[in-house]
């Protein structure tokens, strides 16, 4: 690869990079009625190269000479282009374990499975039960002489039942992922069967919540969620910048007990947005983003980090061989306090506890939105009846300062992350939290 | 080398199918610094049907094994009847789904960048992106499906907030697509900018009992995604919709699924298995006449076909040859006989919506931030902050009481506003 590199140079590029993937995966989907597999392969090239100043792209299949006139040729900008060079560095990775199943004994696995979902709930009608597996192989190449390979794989089982009582219609999923080796060897089978029943009956006999504000109780998949959508996406760099974060850097928004970071690995069997390299060839390091309840810093790419003056974090990731890198989290996880959980819900006469979220989103003025899964009604200190069709939404910065208690019990959670089109693994979470006041909507 | 493979299956006794996608696209970018790129591929999707089996392989490159391979996954797969490849029927093209300059887009990209840029004077612009691609979908079959098509697809997208002292506004976007450089850049800039500027001052007001009214932008981020779902004939087979067939929902209401009509977006002379392109009424005479289906769900549910098969992953515009022939829409017309010319007056006209992912797509409940939002109150836009709407997509179609006079194309949809009552909204 280091002719094209040379080829960039002599014709003008003072800095240039190609990435080479080959994703090899699989599939196997089993529904109440279905049973299909899949396979694929896919490889390509992305060369970046910088031309007085300017960025210049290409994305390819087969990589040749042509190819990198065609991204010195798309160079283009207003010539402020700067970015943190690298010293020379050769290393060969592997993320994760590997593992040697064959598909057949996958889809035997997945059999069972939907046995087991058969005998789950009798409201259930339809149901998805979907294994993904994916063995990913990259390279990195830069002028700056760095050749840093990596390999790994993902492993990854998703659940979701829909059920019907009546005139509800209720839907429930659960799903893990790592970079471990086989799912089903990882985490226990009859665990994520049983969230994925009770969240289902919840959903049914849930009562819905009456909308207002509330003191609450988050588990750590809320918690992940709120860290991630909620203040980790304001913390990466290329939104900082335009966004509420960036100027309240150095101040104390929170209580002396939040802290929350980002890490490129994490001795956790979900971290599953570990990666050790990032997609511009950065070593990954810790991210602080609130260290004893003050901004401290942020998530970049070679270009935020001269731009800000900040040493390189390793975050630029990209989706696949067809995407730019852009600044993304990898596992991103408020740190355990010292509270036991049951002195969480003591003080409560009327609150709610969230316990899984079905999603959230962010907007860069701080505002955030979750759909909640699985949620139940506090009274008294005690933990009632189930919620059904609720969401929370608030302010980030408003609402990590209404954070009262910090559990020691921690734990982090698995999926993908949506950016401008590029969808990657990460993982987020964190301990059980207080909140003295949230909004709750209902329907 | 498709001709060779299918010509071996069917020596070999079984359908199968080859998808390819060939690419080129141009993509010019402007955060705080400038990113073009230029994008070639080539992907193939190779369905194969063994005993009323399927199976299914991707690749970047065609060879002797993929067949194979395919026929491998078809033989651990379940035998289903529906597993079959649909026959060839007569099509017509369509005539202006590809635009010739679109093929060399380099110049003009750049200067639609130069003019979203001049934005800056008046808000702070956090992204622009202008993204061009011509593409051929190419289908070939066993069962005698040889068809092709050259389409060519223009996405123009920008985001930016108002800031000023304390007050940050919400990042709002514009963005609009086309087959061509027909898109008014100055009615994106002027909406862009208006609307940003409704929130140099943002209240916090009590909402309770306000009607709402929709835009465009918002029928397309929140009403699409949930119509789309609940009108799936997968989900009605799988009881994972509130809509039954004939279900009365709204008698002024009409909605259509017009692939047919070359201005719009996600028109194709044939869906994604190579069906010709049809017209269909989903919602006629304001009752539920049509469930959208492909070749296995049509079989399934014994309903027609409205040759709705869609490889297109949501959120994109171009289609993949990695997924298997799903259920989607093509455009949607959404047509409503009671139209005022004052539609926004007295209501919360709700703009951007978020969280619109973590519905529930089986009740088609939702419950979302209207992260863009006003009140209309004596001829004065007021922008509000932290509402928060939920209800379902079947009350919020039956309470839908008026739209706008002017249609417009957003996305996927051509609407009018729609204002709609009884929704909460907090």
């Amino acid at each position: 690869m280091f002719e094209y590199l040379k080829r960039a140079e002599i014709l003008g590029a003072t800095f240039a990079d190609i990435r080479y993937e080959k994703i090899e995966s699989r599939s196997i989907t089993i529904t109440e009625e279905r049973k299909y597999l899949n396979q694929g392969e896919e490889e390509g090239y992305f060369i970046r190269i910088i031309q007085n100043r300017n960025f210049g792209f290409k994305s390819t299949n087969k990589i040749s000479n042509i190819d990198i006139e065609d991204a010195i040729n798309s160079a283009y900008g207003d010539e402020k282009v700067n970015i943190v060079f690298l010293p020379s560095k050769h290393d060969r990775i592997t993320i994760g374990k590997r593992f040697q199943k064959s598909i057949e004994e996958e889809a035997k696995d997945l059999e069972k499975i939907k046995e087991y979902i058969g005998n789950l709930h009798e409201s259930i009608r339809s149901f998805t039960i979907k294994y993904y597996e994916e063995k990913f192989h990259k390279e990195y190449y830069s002028t700056e002489d760095r050749e840093l390979v990596s390999e790994g794989n993902i492993s990854r089982l998703t659940i979701t039942v829909v059920g019907r009582e009546s005139n509800i219609i209720a839907e429930a999923f659960d799903a893990v992922s790592t970079h471990l080796g086989y799912v089903l060897d990882i985490f226990d089978i009859n665990e994520i069967l049983e969230r994925v029943r009770k969240r289902l009956t919840n959903q049914l006999k849930g009562r819905t919540a009456k909308a207002g504000q509330y003191q609450v109780v988050l588990a750590p998949e809320v918690v992940g969620v709120f860290t991630h959508e909620a203040l980790g996406h304001l913390a990466e760099a290329d939104g900082a910048l335009d966004g509420i974060l960036y100027k309240l850097k150095g101040k104390k928004i929170a209580p002396d007990f939040v802290n929350i970071s980002d890490l490129p690995t994490l001795n956790h069997n979900k971290a599953f947005g570990t990666l050790i390299y990032d997609d511009e060839g950065v070593e990954g390091r810790e991210v602080k983003i609130i260290e004893n309840g003050i901004v401290r810093e942020f998530m970049t790419d070679r270009y935020y980090s001269a731009y800000l003056g900040q040493p390189p974090t390793g975050n630029a990731r990209a989706q696949s061989f067809r995407d730019p890198p852009l600044i993304r989290m990898r596992n991103t996880y408020m740190k355990p306090g010292d509270a036991e959980l049951e002195e969480l819900f003591e003080s409560i006469k009327e609150g709610y506890y969230m316990v899984s979220p079905i999603g959230g989103e962010t907007s860069p003025d701080g505002t955030f939105q979750f759909s909640i899964q699985e949620g139940y009604r506090i009274e008294n200190g005690e933990i009632k009846e189930p919620i059904r069709n609720v969401g929370i939404s608030g302010y980030t910065i408003e609402t990590l300062g209404k954070i009262e208690l910090v559990s020691k019990k921690f734990d982090l959670d698995t999926g993908y992350c949506g950016k401008y089109g590029q969808v990657v693994p990460v993982s987020d979470g964190g301990p059980y939290i207080r909140l003295s006041s949230i909004k709750v909507g209902g329907i | 080398m498709s001709e060779r493979l299918i010509s071996r299956a069917k020596n070999l006794g079984i359908s199968a199918e080859i998808y390819t996608i060939r690419l080129k696209e141009y993509q010019i970018a402007k955060e705080r610094t400038y990113k073009t790129i230029k994008g070639e591929e080539v992907g193939y999707g190779i369905r194969v049907i063994y005993d009323n089996r399927l199976g299914f392989i991707y690749s970047n490159n065609l060879n002797d094994t993929i067949l194979d391979n395919a026929i491998k996954l078809a033989k651990l797969s379940d035998k289903d009847n529906a597993n079959t490849l649909p026959s060839p029927k007569p099509l017509q093209k369509i005539t202006g789904l590809y635009d010739n300059k679109v093929e060399d887009s380099e110049e003009k990209s750049k200067e639609l960048i130069k003019e979203i840029i001049e934005l800056e004077e008046k808000i702070n612009l956090t992204f622009a992106e202008v993204v061009t691609g011509v593409y051929e979908v190419s289908i070939l079959s066993t069962e005698g499906i040889d068809v092709s098509e050259k389409r060519s697809i223009v996405s123009i997208f920008a985001s930016g907030i108002f800031k000023e002292n304390n007050i940050v506004s919400p990042e709002i976007y514009e963005y609009r697509f086309s087959h061509g450089f027909h898109i008014d850049i100055n009615e994106l800039k002027e909406e862009l900018s208006e609307k940003a500027s409704v929130f140099s001052k943002r209240e916090k007001i009590d909402v309770k009992g306000y009607d709402i009214t929709l835009t465009q932008k918002a029928i397309n981020n929140l009403l699409s995604p949930l119509l789309s779902a609940a009108v799936s004939a997968e989900n009605l087979y799988r009881k994972s919709t509130p809509f039954n067939l004939n279900e009365h929902i709204n008698e002024n209401l009409e909605i259509i699924d017009d692939p047919l009509e070359p201005k719009l977006p996600f028109s194709r002379s044939f869906d994604d298995e190579g069906m010709p392109s049809k017209q269909n009424r989903i919602i006629y005479n304001g009752e539920i006449k049509t469930f959208l289906n492909n070749t296995y769900w049509s079989i399934k549910t014994s309903l027609e076909n409205t040759n709705s098969a869609s490889r297109t992953l949501y959120g994109n515009l171009i289609p993949s040859y990695s997924v298997l022939p799903r259920i989607s829409p093509s455009n949607l017309i959404i047509k409503y006989k009671r139209t005022e010319s004052n539609v926004e007056d007295g209501t919360i006209t709700v703009d951007q919506v978020q969280g619109v992912h973590t519905a529930n797509y089986s009740s088609g409940e939702f419950s979302v931030v209207a992260s863009v939002g006003w009140l209309n109150k004596s001829g004065e836009r007021i922008g509000l902050r932290e509402i928060v709407i939920s209800g379902d997509i079947k009350n919020l179609l039956k309470n839908i009481v008026a739209s706008s006079k002017e249609a417009k194309l957003y996305g996927n949809i051509v609407s009018g506003k729609l204002r709609v009552t009884g929704l909460s909204i907090i």
